[in-house]
């Protein structure tokens, strides 16, 4: 029973990831690979079940992209990492997340490290999927227009992703330079050897110079989770309208 | 953590059973059971998650829980 033998490896790999990322405190969760998906795999790809790699699987959601950043670093650091497939950048058919494949023992896992914005895309991808034929995650187009026209709206907003992800980015690392020069001009004010009043205002009170900065940033950082947020409720109204049939489609892939 | 054992047929998004172990072991003896029992119908998925509650299952694995966000059950078709 080849996943039965590898079930005790899930628990011993939910531990070290949440003593790796300081507890998880989003959401941690794991899963041994179904059987139907394991059958799907292999026929999809023509490989052996001794290949695979995400027999046991985890998941990591945390709330923004610089947070994945950091959880990624920590993973790295921790455990023994085999390789790490990063489709943020180069997503898979409209898919975004990292996929950390690490060893535990002789075991090799898959830890998806997804924001809440990328999950909810991929949840939505999946009940598209399950509505019209499981090969749109891997290519195929829905042939009925309804459906086609989600699927290229799913796509699109995939697309968005990176912009922001660039933005957040953008965001926090203006933030760090602004506090390290900050923390600078301190140093050089505290260190008496130049004369600091001809560059710095006597006034400056650089401890509430740094907490400004930092408030100014929770700030726009809170509006960026908000604006995360917002996007995801426009994921979940269509998923509703999917499931309770408000968008009327017939199932059904074609093949570019 | 908790193991859960969750059997999805995704042909109706209609989560047919839900079943909560503290043990893997037991969810994963049930999970190979439920494979024999339900081995005729091609559109069930049948899966073992480690979750810490049932609200963070919830995240986590939204796709089994649509019914949760709708008035009427499943997708109704099929």
């Amino acid at each position: 029973m080849f996943v039965g033998d590898h079930a005790p490896t899930l628990p011993t790999a939910e531990g070290l990831v949440r003593a790796a990322t300081g507890g998880a405190p989003w959401n941690l969760s794991g899963r041994l690979k179904t059987e139907k998906s394991t059958i799907e795999k292999l026929r999809r790809l023509r490989t052996r079940l001794s290949t695979m790699q995400d027999i046991v699987g985890l998941r990591v959601l945390v709330p923004s992209v610089t947070i994945q950043d950091w959880t990624l670093s920590e993973l790295q650091g921790a455990l023994r990492v085999r390789r790490i497939d990063d489709l943020r950048e180069r997503p898979r058919f409209g898919y975004r997340a990292v996929h950390v494949i690490v060893d535990i023992g002789e075991i090799p896992v898959e830890i998806q490290v997804r924001t809440f914005l990328e999950h909810g895309w991929a949840d939505y991808m999946e009940r598209l999927a399950d509505a019209v034929g499981r090969d749109i995650r891997y290519g195929a187009k829905p042939t009925d227009p309804n459906a086609r026209s989600i699927y290229d709206a799913m796509l699109e907003e995939s697309e968005l992703s990176r912009e922001r992800a660039i933005s957040e980015r953008g965001m926090v690392s203006s933030y760090r330079e602004l506090v390290a020069r900050t923390r600078e001009l301190h140093a050089i004010k505290s260190s008496g050897n130049v004369h600091w009043e001809e560059v710095i205002p006597e006034e400056l009170d650089f401890e509430q110079e740094e907490r400004k900065l930092t408030e100014q940033f929770n700030h726009d950082f809170l509006s960026v989770i908000e604006q995360y947020q917002g996007e995801m409720v426009w994921l979940q109204d269509h998923a509703r309208d999917l499931a309770e049939g408000r968008i009327p489609f017939e199932p059904g892939v074609e093949w570019p | 953590m908790r193991s859960f054992v969750l059997i999805y047929d995704t042909a109706r998004a209609h989560l047919v059973e839900r079943k909560s172990f503290k043990e893997i072991d037991r969810a994963l003896v049930y999970r190979f059971a439920a494979e024999r029992r339900f081995a005729s119908e091609s559109s069930f998925e049948i899966v073992v998650v480690l979750a810490e509650s049932l609200a963070k299952l919830r995240q986590s694995h939204p796709r089994y829980f649509v019914e949760e966000l709708t008035d009427r059950p499943g997708r109704g078709r099929g």
